[in-house]
């Protein structure tokens, strides 16, 4: 068989372009795998900074996420990401203040603070001593989703803490002006409220899938609104 | 074909494409952060609006009251969009930003902010910055809110009547003076028109807030007598109809402590032309002449000409009313309940210790308390009610005749001498309505669309012989009075009491057409209801199914660690209706929580307003 010159050439530059191409991949890939992340990342982002938004709006607006029919919505909402609310149990008139024994990877917090002063205080009854006067308070927290979820190995809890005053089902902090587990030392850092004023506000957080990048909140995104 | 001078053509045309991937990819970094940037400011805007919008009420002017939410506007914004978020910068929120407009009963919030993100790749083709801006829009209706104020005795029997004023002034705090209107009723036996809606009710009826305090009406009450709903009900729904603003949200506020035990009816009935009274009643007409005489057996017997003669009080309710024209009658531009034989009939309370019938009662001055001055015209006072000793307006020798000596209070029910008596044996009937409509026993189509496996009826009343009207003193006991309980007759008439307050509520949900010219809207109340109960045994303590009922609250208690009342559908008295307004119910089960309740009714409101 007679050879042709190309392929007499050939076999001199045979796995060139594995080696250029290698070359570029040393470029490339990194950069193709780093926009990957990003991209994921920065969609995760603005969706579930959506999400919280859509679930504070739903909250100030009166929807009682102490339902599990709310908390479905929630989850239907936040589709894709992993918000889990299957473990509702509810108490006899279908509210449960906290349904966190869930799996998944979303959790979602919802808070009504007050700032107590002088003029809220003035709703006691005359005598009863007001004992957070000057402070910011609880007046409700409602918890669903992946109560031990965790970011970077630290299971996620409120920028406003958490209260350990009593509750009813609805979330509803009882004696918040009385009881000093009412008491958020940490929402005054966060917003300045006037007397009496009331702030809703939603957390939600999400994890990251199993991708992560440094360039990100590590471990998951956090999403907080104030309404 | 590739020669000897193609080696290293891939990377050279790679290394040139570079040129391309490198600036496309940095493109889409960047414009996923402007999207991530935006997202967040959208998210933050949206808050802003909310809480501005809301801040509508702070302030005693209307520029005030913008300022306010101008300031809390920016104030939110930046709660929620910290300025270092992704490293944009010069973010542009400033009061400016928040512009107001007004229109038929609705202001509108509007925010627009704007921040520069700086470009992580694209800065190296010239484009440093990105200006990313998000705006959002709230709106706030106002609101025409009636409070319905039980101002009954068992409240100053537990010595909480200042504690209850309290709460309400609080209440009227949260609101917007100047844009808002709010009026008040009180109840007891009788029932007052203290304020038709008014947009200077922190000057008229009192309030306070962080703004400071002012006192007015709310300072005025005391507590005494019996708890007239049905009345106070009606009477306030009423003055939400004549203010008339169907773009508004109109609110009747009820506060509360113990059972409707109390109705003003018309023992008239013109229909059949026939009366109510007993032949045993040592009443008479106007010739004269007892039941058993003759008496009472026209229209002309009780009624003498246009105005007040001994039996035609008449209850007024204004220069207009959403009543139909069967129950009003017009006189002299002001409109009454129809004239008759009108008077209060009210009950102990089961946790009273005695069951038993007050006497007929004067509908306005009635209650052992000095009522708003009032004359003739613009506030009934019946010409039958004689003044007592004590001062209160009731029926001396006709209408569960009492002594003329008058009553005697005591600290309970039981102690008090000529002012109660066991069978109301002056009657035959009960009327099937109280003077405003609500019946005192409905039938399933008095109200429709409900949900539940109550009835219309709340509780069983046992009609009289003519199938008309209900009976004073029926031969069996009603079915959910217990054996050995109430007699007959009382217990028949504290239900019917109860059906008349939740059908006055059901009246003021299924809503009538505003007044001209707004006839093509129709008001239907959101009503919102607080229980107050004292946390300790033997108090008195409102029945919080019917107080479910009255505000078509589905849900059970949503206060209460441990829950007090369940959710209505599995209560099988309960019922709601998904076509009304869905108000809400709060059992505030101890007066230390009285306020708190209060102000929580008064946040839910304001929440709902946007």
């Amino acid at each position: 068989m007679k050879r042709t010159i190309s392929m007499r050439r050939r076999k001199g530059q045979r796995g060139n372009e594995i080696i250029e191409f290698g070359l570029m991949a040393v470029f490339l890939i990194p950069l193709l795998l780093w926009m990957f992340i990003n991209g994921l990342n920065l969609v995760r982002m603005i969706q579930c900074t959506e999400i919280c938004r859509d679930i504070g709006n739903q909250y100030i607006h009166g929807l009682d996420f102490s339902t599990h029919a709310a908390q479905t919505l929630a989850s239907n909402l936040a589709g894709g990401y992993g918000l889990t609310v299957s473990g509702f149990s509810g108490d006899s008139s279908g509210n449960e203040q906290s349904n966190a024994s869930n799996t998944g990877n979303g959790l979602v917090i919802l808070s009504e603070v007050m700032y107590a002063g002088t003029n809220a205080c003035a709703a006691l009854p005359s005598g009863t001593s007001c004992t957070n006067n000057g402070k910011y308070v609880f007046i409700q927290r409602l918890v669903f989703g992946n109560g031990s979820l965790q970011f970077n190995g630290t299971t996620v809890s409120s920028a406003l803490g958490s209260p350990t005053a009593t509750m009813s089902d609805s979330g509803n902090v009882q004696n918040y002006l009385t009881d000093v587990h009412a008491v958020s030392s940490t929402a005054g850092s966060l917003i300045t409220l006037s007397d009496s004023q009331v702030a809703y506000v939603a957390e939600t957080y999400f994890t990251n899938p199993s991708l992560d990048f440094s360039a990100y909140p590590a471990g998951g995104i956090y999403s907080r609104v104030f309404f | 074909m590739r020669n000897h001078k193609e080696k290293g053509i891939t990377l050279v045309i790679g290394t040139v494409s570079m040129l391309m991937i490198v600036p496309m990819m940095g493109m889409a970094i960047d414009v996923g952060f402007l999207y991530a940037v935006k997202s967040k400011m959208q998210a933050a805007v949206d808050g802003a609006a909310l809480a501005a919008a809301r801040s509508l009420n702070d302030g005693s002017t209307a520029s005030a009251q913008q300022s306010a939410a101008q300031t809390q506007g920016v104030t939110w914004f930046y709660a929620n969009f910290p300025s270092n978020y992704l490293g944009v910068s010069s973010v542009n929120m400033t009061t400016s930003s928040v512009t107001y407009s007004t229109a038929s009963n609705i202001q509108t919030i509007a925010i627009s902010a704007s921040a520069n993100v700086d470009a992580l790749f694209m800065r190296w083709l010239g484009f440093s910055t990105t200006t990313v801006a998000a705006s959002g829009t709230a709106s706030r209706r106002d609101l025409v809110v009636m409070m319905v104020l039980d101002r009954s005795f068992s409240i100053d029997i537990e010595g909480e009547c200042a504690t209850m004023r309290a709460a309400a002034k609080a209440f009227t705090g949260q609101f917007a003076e100047g844009r808002d209107y709010i009026g008040m009723v009180s109840f007891s036996d009788d029932v007052w028109m203290e304020q038709a809606p008014t947009q200077s009710f922190q000057s008229s009826l009192g309030y306070s807030n962080a703004n400071g305090s002012g006192t007015g009406l709310i300072d005025n009450i005391q507590c005494q007598g019996n708890t007239n709903t049905a009345q106070a009900i009606s009477m306030a729904y009423n003055q939400l109809w004549r203010t008339n603003l169907p773009l508004a949200m109109n609110v009747l506020f009820i506060e509360t402590d113990g059972f409707p035990n109390t109705l003003t009816m018309n023992f008239w009935d013109s229909t059949n032309v026939v009366s109510g009274l007993s032949n045993s009643s040592t009443c008479t007409d106007l010739n004269n002449k007892t039941k058993s005489a003759g008496g009472f057996g026209s229209t002309t017997a009780i009624v003498n000409g246009a105005n007040v003669v001994q039996w035609t009080p008449k209850v007024p309710i204004g220069a207009t009313s959403y009543l139909s024209s069967s129950l009003t009658y017009t006189t002299g531009g002001t409109v009454y309940t129809p004239q008759g034989i009108v008077g209060v009939i009210g009950t102990s309370d089961p946790a009273d210790g005695s069951d038993v019938f007050i006497y007929m009662q004067d509908p306005y001055n009635g209650s052992m308390m000095p009522a708003p001055s009032c004359n003739t015209t613009s506030c009934f006072e019946s010409t039958w009610a004689v003044a007592g000793t004590s001062g209160a307006k009731q029926a001396y020798g006709c209408g569960f005749a009492m002594s003329s000596a008058g009553p005697s209070l005591g600290s309970s029910m039981a102690s008090e001498t000529n002012y109660s008596t066991t069978a109301p044996t002056d009657f035959n009937w009960w009327p099937a309505t109280d003077v405003y409509g609500n019946y005192l026993n409905p039938s399933s189509a008095k109200c429709t669309g409900g949900t539940g496996s109550g009835t219309c009826a709340y509780m069983p009343v046992i009609n009289y012989t003519d199938g008309i009207h209900v009976s004073a003193s029926p031969g069996s006991a009603p079915s959910n009075c217990p054996s050995g309980g109430p007699t007959n007759s009382y217990c028949n008439f504290h239900n019917a009491a109860e059906n008349a307050a939740d059908n006055a509520a059901y009246n003021a949900r299924a809503g009538v057409a505003f007044p001209s010219p707004n006839t093509s809207a129709t008001l239907q109340a959101t009503i919102y209801v607080v229980g107050l109960g004292y946390g300790t045994a033997g108090a008195p303590a409102p029945d919080p199914i019917l107080l479910q009922r009255i505000a078509n609250d589905p849900n059970g208690d949503q206060i209460n660690s441990t829950p007090l009342y369940a959710a209505c559908s599995t209560e099988s008295t309960c019922v709601t209706y998904s076509a009304q307004p869905q108000g809400e119910f709060i059992y505030s089960s101890n007066s230390t929580a009285w306020g708190t309740a209060f102000l929580q009714i008064a946040s839910q409101i304001l929440r709902l307003s946007k």
